[in-house]
C-alpha cells in the first residue's frame, strides 16, 4: 500500500502565521463610479490597511483589468504595510482616450495579494487576495462634475450685530436730519 | 351782598368735599358698592393675567466639513468634527449637556454621540462644540448625513442636517487558517476532506462580497522528493458545506466557489462570514509516496472582490 506522508505538517503550522488580514479602500465603487470625459486624465489613490493581527505585510499590486485606461504609477508595486497602518497609498492614473464615446463603461480591477511564504512541508499554503473594482463611466465634458474641492463652509455672518445695527443707525440719522431741517425752516 | 372772597370761602370746602366723595369709593367698599349700584358698574370680576417671557431656540449655524472617510477593518474609525450653536438669549441659555450629533444614512444603523463636548464660547451668544462618532467596519459606503442638535435650558431645540460626508468602500477579509492539511492518505482513497478546515473568511469591511466573488485559485501540488509527480489542482474541490463534491478547482485559475457570499456585517454576531471546506476527490494512481505541497509551484489564493 502506498501512502502519502503529510503527518509532520501540523508541527510546521504552529510556526506559520495563522491568519491573513488586510484591506483596500477605493474612492470610487459601483454606487459612486468615476465619471470622466474623453481625453481627461485623473490621478487618485487606493488605500491599503493592515489593522488586524500583529504582522507587518507586503502586498503585491497588480492591474487585473482596465489596462487600456489605467496604470499603476508607483515604481515599486510591492507595498510594505506595517501593522496598524491604514494610509498606504497605491497611486493610479486613469486616462480616457480622446476617441472614447460618451456612454462607454470601463472597469478597473486592482488586486492586492499577500506575498506568500512558501515553505517545504506545508501541504497547501494559501494567500489572501483582495480585488478592488473601480467602475468608470465616460460622459461628455459638460456632464462631468468639476473636480471635488474640500471646501470649508463659511461661517454665516451674524446678521444682528452688523447689518441690522448699521441699518438702524442710518434710519436714526435720516430722522435726525429731517427734524433738523424742519426746525431751520 | 357777599363779596367775592366770601363766596370763595364758602365754595372751596364744597369743591373739596365733592372731590373727596369721588375719591372715597376707592377706599370704602360700602360707599363704592352703593355707587356701583347707582352706576350699574360690576362689583367684582375675575381676570386672568398671563405674562409671556420670550425664549429663542438655539440655531446651529456651522458644522465642520468632514473629508471622505474609510472604515477600519474589523474595528471602528473615529470621526471628529465640530459645530457651533447660537442662542440670542446668551450662551448661558445653551444646555451643554444636550449637545448631540448623529451620522445617518437610509438602511444603516445611526451612529451617534449623545454627549458632545463644549469647547469654548466664541462670543456672548455662540458656543463651539466638538464631537467624536465611531463608524463600524460594516457601515455602508455612500453619503452620510451629519445631524447635530442642541437644546437650551427651556428645552427648545436647534438642529442642523445640512452637511454630509462620504464613507468610501473598503474590501477586506480575515482568513484563517492559511494552510490546509490532510491526514495520511492512501493512493486509492477518494473524497478525503482536509483535517483542519474549514477556512473561515470574515468580511471585515463594508463591501458586500456577492455570489461569484469568493474565488479560489488552486495550483497543482508538486512532489517534494520526486518533482515530476503531482496531485493536480482539479483533484480538489471546495465547498461551502462540510462535504466533497463542491466546486472543482482549475489549475492556476481563480474559480468562484458556488454558494459563497459574504455580506458585510458584525462578525461578532455571526454575520459576514463564510466557511470553505476542501476535499481531495482522488488522485492519479501512478504517483509516488512522498510529500506533496505548494512549495514548488506556489500557494493557492483565496480572493474576495
Amino acid at each position: 500500500m502506498i501512502k502519502l506522508n503529510f503527518g509532520f505538517l501540523i508541527a510546521l503550522l504552529l510556526i506559520s502565521p495563522l491568519v491573513s488580514a488586510f484591506g483596500a479602500t477605493t474612492p470610487y465603487w459601483d454606487d459612486n463610479p468615476l465619471i470622466m470625459y474623453p481625453g481627461q486624465t485623473k490621478d487618485f489613490a487606493l488605500i491599503l490597511q493592515n489593522m488586524v493581527g500583529d504582522e507587518d505585510l507586503v502586498l503585491e499590486a497588480e492591474l487585473v483589468s482596465g489596462a487600456e485606461i489605467a496604470t499603476l504609477v508607483d515604481e515599486e508595486l510591492e507595498y510594505s504595510v506595517p501593522f496598524g497602518r491604514k494610509d498606504i497609498n497605491v497611486n493610479l492614473r486613469v486616462t480616457i482616450p480622446e476617441d472614447a464615446a460618451p456612454g462607454e463603461n470601463y472597469n478597473i480591477e486592482v488586486s492586492f495579494k499577500e506575498t506568500p511564504t512558501d515553505e517545504k512541508g506545508e501541504m497547501v499554503q494559501m494567500a489572501g487576495q483582495v480585488i478592488t473594482n473601480v467602475p468608470v463611466i465616460v460622459k461628455s465634458e459638460s456632464e462631468v462634475p468639476p473636480e471635488e474641492e474640500t471646501l470649508q463652509p463659511e461661517e454665516k455672518e451674524k446678521v444682528f450685530p452688523t447689518t441690522a445695527i448699521v441699518l438702524l443707525l442710518v434710519i436714526i440719522l435720516v430722522i435726525l436730519v429731517y427734524i433738523l431741517s424742519k426746525k431751520k425752516k | 351782598m357777599m363779596n367775592k372772597s366770601k363766596k370763595r370761602e364758602i365754595l372751596m370746602p364744597v369743591v373739596v368735599l365733592f372731590i373727596l366723595l369721588l375719591a372715597v369709593p376707592v377706599v370704602f367698599a360700602g360707599f363704592s358698592d352703593m355707587w356701583n349700584k347707582i352706576t350699574g358698574w360690576a362689583t367684582s370680576e375675575i381676570t386672568t393675567v398671563s405674562i409671556s417671557v420670550g425664549n429663542n431656540a438655539p440655531i446651529l449655524e456651522f458644522v465642520s466639513a468632514i473629508p471622505a472617510q474609510s472604515v477600519t477593518e474589523s474595528g471602528t474609525a473615529s470621526v471628529v468634527f465640530s459645530f457651533t450653536a447660537t442662542d440670542i438669549d446668551g450662551v448661558g441659555n445653551l444646555n451643554d449637556n444636550l449637545a448631540q450629533a448623529r451620522f445617518q444614512r437610509a438602511g444603516e444603523t445611526t451612529r451617534e454621540n449623545l454627549s458632545c463636548a463644549w469647547v469654548s464660547d466664541i462670543d456672548t451668544d455662540t458656543a463651539n462644540y466638538t464631537c467624536t462618532i465611531d463608524i463600524w467596519y460594516w457601515d455602508g459606503a455612500g453619503s452620510w448625513t451629519i445631524n447635530a442638535t442642541i437644546e437650551d435650558i427651556n428645552n427648545a431645540k436647534g438642529e442642523n442636517s445640512s452637511t454630509t460626508f462620504t464613507l468610501q468602500e473598503t474590501t477586506a477579509m480575515v482568513m484563517s487558517p492559511i494552510a490546509l492539511t490532510w491526514p495520511t492518505i492512501n493512493l486509492t482513497d477518494t473524497n478525503v476532506l482536509s483535517n483542519n478546515d474549514p477556512v473561515t473568511i470574515n468580511n471585515t469591511a463594508n463591501k458586500d462580497i456577492t455570489a461569484g466573488n469568493v474565488k479560489v485559485a488552486a495550483i497543482d501540488l508538486q512532489g517534494e522528493t520526486t518533482s515530476t509527480d503531482f496531485i493536480y489542482a482539479n483533484n480538489f474541490s471546495v465547498n461551502v458545506n462540510d462535504a466533497c463534491e463542491g466546486t472543482v478547482m482549475v489549475n492556476n485559475t481563480a474559480t468562484a466557489v458556488s454558494g459563497a457570499t459574504i455580506t458585510a456585517g458584525n462578525n461578532s454576531a455571526g454575520q459576514g462570514q463564510e466557511e470553505l471546506y476542501s476535499c481531495l476527490e482522488g488522485m492519479l494512481q501512478t504517483i509516488s509516496a512522498q510529500t506533496y505541497s505548494t512549495a514548488g509551484l506556489g500557494s493557492w489564493t483565496i480572493s474576495v472582490s
